[in-house]
Order: C-alpha cells, then sequence, then structure tokens
C-alpha cells in the first residue's frame, strides 16, 4: 500500500516575467496546487520551499496566510525541488503530519550560473582559469559517451527537436517553437559537440504539490496519485561529476543518477519496464541521451536506434519529457523537478491535453541531476 | 619575463618544466587533483603532495566558445577578441584524468586517446609585469601539432 499520495499539483509558467518576483510565482503555484487538491491553506500542517535565488521561499506565508506551520527552506541544486517533494513525503511517513505542501521557485538572470568556486570545495583558481562553468562538463561528459557508444551528433539534434515539438504543444512552456534538427545542428556551438539550440537556458518560474497520507486522500480526490519513492543520493568517490577536478577513470563510479534510479525503483517496487511516460534532466541534449541509460530505461548505445524510431516521442512506447523538459521549459532550478512531477500528474490523469501521451499510462518517473553531483528521482503511480 | 603559476601549489617548475601537483593520501593511496585538504575516498586528512607525470592521453574535450562571465574568471580577453578553446581531461599514468586547458591543436579538434604533454600555458599578465601562467596539455608529437 502506498505511504503518500498526491492530491494537488500547480504551476506558475516558465519563462520570463519582468516585475514579478520568485515569491509571487511561487505563491500563485501554491494556490494553484491548493485549488487542485480543494483545500486551504491553512489545512496545511508543513512545507518545503525551494529556491536558488530566493533567501527565503517560505515567505510565500506572507501572500498565503500566516499560519504558524513548520515551513523549512531547502537548496540543493538542481535537485532542489526533488529534496524539497523527498523530504515532504517524509515528514508524512514519519508519521508526525497528515498534509503538506512542497513548492519551488526561482527567478534567474540570463546566462550560466555564476557562483564562487570556493563555495564549492574548489580553489579560487579554477574559476580565475575558465574553468567554473557548467555548460562545458555536459559537452565533455556527452563527447565522450558518444565516443564509447556510437551517438551521433544527428541523434542530439532529435532530442532537442523533441523537446521543442513537446514544448510547442505546452502552454506553460517558456520555449514554444518548433525548431528543426538541421537549424539546432547548424545553431551556434556552444561547446563541442553541443549547440546553442541544444541547451536549456536558466529562466523563472514556480510549482507546487499537495501531499497527503495515502489512507485520507480520498477524502480529497476520487483519483489520487501515488507517490511511490522520492529519494536524492550525491556523487560518490570516483565518479565523472560537474565542477569535479580530476576522477580515476579505471575506478570511476557509476552517477549518482545510477545510485538514486536503483534506490526509487526498489522502495517503489517497480522496474524500468513498468514506465509508461518519463521526465529526464536534459540540461542539454546529451544529457537526456545518456540519463535514458543511467536511469535503466535502456542499454548505453541503444539511444541512437530509440530516437531514430521515435520511441522517446509522446506517441512512442517511452515518451520522454513530454512538456518539452528543460531544453523548451528554462531551469527555475528551485521548481525544475515539480514541473516534472506536475507533469506526471497530468499525464496520469489523463488531462495533459494536446500532449496527453495514448493508452491511460499507470508508472511516472521524473529524474533531475545537478552540481555538483547530486541526482533526485521520484516515481509516481495510480 | 618570469613566469608564475596563476596559483601557489597548482604547479612547480622545480625540475626545470612543468609538473602538477597533487594529493596522495598516505592511508588509502588515492590521489588528487587539484591539492587536497581531506581524502575524497577515506576521509583521511594525512596527505602528501606529489608531482604528476607530465605525459597523459585525452580522455574527454570540448571547446569554451563563449566568454566565461567575470569574476570569478580573470583572463585578459574582452568579450571583441575572444577566441574559442580548447579543455579537457588528461589521463596521466599515476591513474588520475585531471581537467585542464588544451593548446596547440591549430585548426584541427583533439581526438580521444592521443598522448599530450603538459605545458606552462601564457594566460595573462599581473601588475608587476610577471606571465602569469596556467596548466595545459598540448599534442605530444615532435612539432607539437602532430597526433602521437
Amino acid at each position: 500500500m502506498p505511504e503518500v499520495a498526491i492530491i494537488g499539483v500547480g504551476l506558475h509558467r516558465f519563462g520570463r516575467f519582468p516585475g514579478k518576483s520568485a515569491i509571487e510565482m511561487g505563491a500563485d503555484a501554491a494556490r494553484l496546487a491548493l485549488a487542485d487538491a480543494g483545500i486551504k491553506w491553512r489545512d496545511v500542517q508543513f512545507a518545503f520551499g525551494g529556491s536558488y535565488e530566493a533567501d527565503n521561499p517560505d515567505a510565500v506565508v506572507n501572500q498565503l496566510g500566516l499560519t504558524g506551520i513548520p515551513f523549512t527552506d531547502v537548496y540543493n541544486g538542481c535537485a532542489t525541488a526533488a529534496s524539497a517533494l523527498s523530504l515532504a513525503s517524509r515528514a508524512i511517513t514519519s508519521g508526525e503530519f497528515e498534509i503538506g505542501v512542497a513548492v519551488g521557485m526561482d527567478k534567474h538572470k540570463p546566462g550560466a550560473f555564476a557562483a564562487d568556486p570556493v563555495d564549492y570545495s574548489l580553489p579560487s583558481w579554477y574559476g580565475e582559469a575558465g574553468f567554473f562553468l557548467t555548460p562545458k562538463f555536459f559537452a565533455m561528459k556527452i563527447q565522450r559517451y558518444m565516443h564509447d557508444y556510437g551517438i551521433s551528433p544527428q541523434t542530439l539534434a532529435r532530442v532537442a527537436a523533441k523537446n521543442y515539438r513537446n514544448g510547442s504543444l505546452n502552454p506553460n512552456a517558456f520555449r514554444r517553437t518548433p525548431l528543426t534538427e538541421d537549424a539546432i545542428l547548424k545553431s551556434r556551438v556552444v561547446n563541442d559537440p553541443l549547440t546553442q539550440y541544444m541547451f536549456c537556458s536558466p529562466d523563472e518560474g514556480a510549482a507546487a504539490v499537495v501531499l497527503c497520507r495515502a489512507d485520507i486522500a480520498s477524502r480529497f480526490t476520487s483519483r489520487p496519485v501515488y507517490l511511490l519513492a522520492s529519494e536524492v543520493r550525491t556523487r560518490r568517490f570516483g565518479a565523472f561529476e560537474v565542477h569535479g577536478p580530476c576522477f580515476p577513470p579505471a575506478e570511476r563510479a557509476p552517477a549518482p543518477t545510477v545510485d538514486v534510479s536503483r534506490a526509487a525503483y526498489e522502495r517503489a517496487g517497480v522496474g524500468p519496464e513498468d514506465v509508461d511516460v518519463v521526465q529526464l534532466q536534459d540540461t542539454d541534449a546529451g544529457a537526456e541521451v545518456y540519463h535514458m541509460a543511467e536511469n535503466g530505461l535502456c542499454a548505453d548505445g541503444d539511444q541512437e536506434r530509440l530516437l531514430a524510431e521515435g520511441a522517446t516521442e509522446i506517441g512512442g512506447r517511452l515518451p520522454v519529457n513530454t512538456d518539452g523538459g528543460l531544453i523548451a521549459n528554462g531551469e527555475p532550478i528551485g521548481a525544475s523537478g515539480l514541473r516534472q512531477v506536475h507533469e506526471l500528474v497530468l499525464q496520469l490523469r489523463g488531462t495533459a491535453g494536446e500532449r496527453q501521451v495514448p493508452g491511460s499510462p499507470q508508472v511516472g518517473y521524473a529524474q533531475l541531476y545537478g552540481a555538483p553531483g547530486t541526482a533526485g528521482v521520484s516515481i509516481v503511480t495510480l | 619575463m618570469t613566469q608564475v603559476p596563476i596559483a601557489e601549489g597548482l604547479l612547480t617548475f622545480a625540475g626545470g618544466s612543468p609538473r602538477l601537483l597533487a594529493s596522495h593520501c598516505t592511508r588509502c593511496a588515492a590521489r588528487a587533483f587539484p591539492v587536497q585538504a581531506g581524502c575524497a575516498r577515506c576521509g583521511s586528512v594525512e596527505l602528501e603532495t606529489v608531482e604528476l607525470s607530465p605525459d597523459g592521453t585525452l580522455w574527454t574535450w570540448t571547446s569554451q566558445e563563449f566568454l566565461p562571465k567575470s569574476p570569478p574568471y580573470a583572463g585578459p580577453e574582452t568579450p571583441e577578441n575572444f577566441a574559442p578553446y580548447f579543455v579537457g581531461y588528461v589521463e596521466v599514468p599515476e591513474g588520475l584524468a585531471v581537467e585542464t586547458r588544451l593548446t596547440g591543436f591549430g585548426d584541427r579538434k583533439p581526438r580521444i586517446g592521443e598522448r599530450l604533454r603538459l605545458v606552462a600555458l601564457p594566460f595573462r599578465a599581473d601588475e608587476e609585469g610577471n606571465e602569469v601562467v596556467i596548466p595545459a596539455f598540448a599534442p605530444a608529437g615532435p612539432q607539437g601539432g602532430t597526433d602521437a
């Protein structure tokens, strides 16, 4: 019997919203999730809020109501939203609470993220000499992966084109204009082999989820979506990771996504073969390719054939990033993983509109990965 | 012009040509670059500083085609005169792949598996007129531009 149910989801559109704060977007997403659950903020017993740019995402209470509940802020790199959801889930399974909210919001400036390398346990020269950048890591990881497993640049373009196409069907997406594979391949090279249109961009937006103890979900909805697992893991010694100035190739450890994926499948009691709809961290088109394998959804190298066959399209046998993923939605870090869960809930309810996966999907899977080597996976089912 | 490394403890010229400095864990023998305060494998703080071999093979690479944000980037380029450069991970015989600038490829792209050798790459001038250098790996062929 599942322990935790999702009874409401809400999303503030991702994109650029001059004059609107991250907190305001977070409050909007929370209101939508509460309305979806058919409850009021005063019914909520606890909350976790995720953000990178907003120091105090809990400030949404100024707009939702000062009810005095425990509200804990979370920042965990690109896995921030997965961490908020994981902690919210555990607050319920601990037995202390029955109903709570996970909300994530962000408002990033354009361009690659900037920070102080010293805060990442790195020397200052790493930044001064131009190494403290995330895009080049993703480029180097897929460069080696393409060399080892025969993945072509065309496959990277297919991933990006699919995600823009899916984004064009999603009214909440940041980028809603389809792009051809040719236009993607011929756009400006950012970090070889990745071009401008193969990358997501930091942007703005918010998402929220209302969770409750599974045995009371029927009070709120006739169709709860159960959260079977929501796990977070960090890199082990030997993994090849973003902002890692060295690693031992002969002792290379699996990426944290591999570890968190196995942990999530085990907790959920399902396997990759049971998954009907998938949201993966597509920081760039290459990340979606190797994340397919790291999450056990295919063997290394099979992506070349799967993408050519259209297997990861909305109508394919393994739909990936049905709402356009990060490539079409951008990445407000605090909200990104809750956007994925929002999309999975719509898909399982059968209310995803033009981008609905056919055949009544029963199991949804979401994965996040980010600096400095942190990954999260959530698995949901009807 | 005197060459000075971009940071103390990163490079040594003690033997004449540049060598990268790394940590060697006296408990579990794990190595790490750059020098660390604690071992990433076993957590020991009993680390000694060792030199890495200047020869390696290219494990992966990419091009850096936009000017990194300053700060933290401290290179002398402007958006107008910025020239893309290569970076990569080079596997040295001590069992480590180290992240580094790549240089000396002319008009061609680096190739995974090719033999490279450590050089000190001029980066910028400091206030005293010294030439600040960063570690980089270049093709190991006799002309510095040929594949081994």
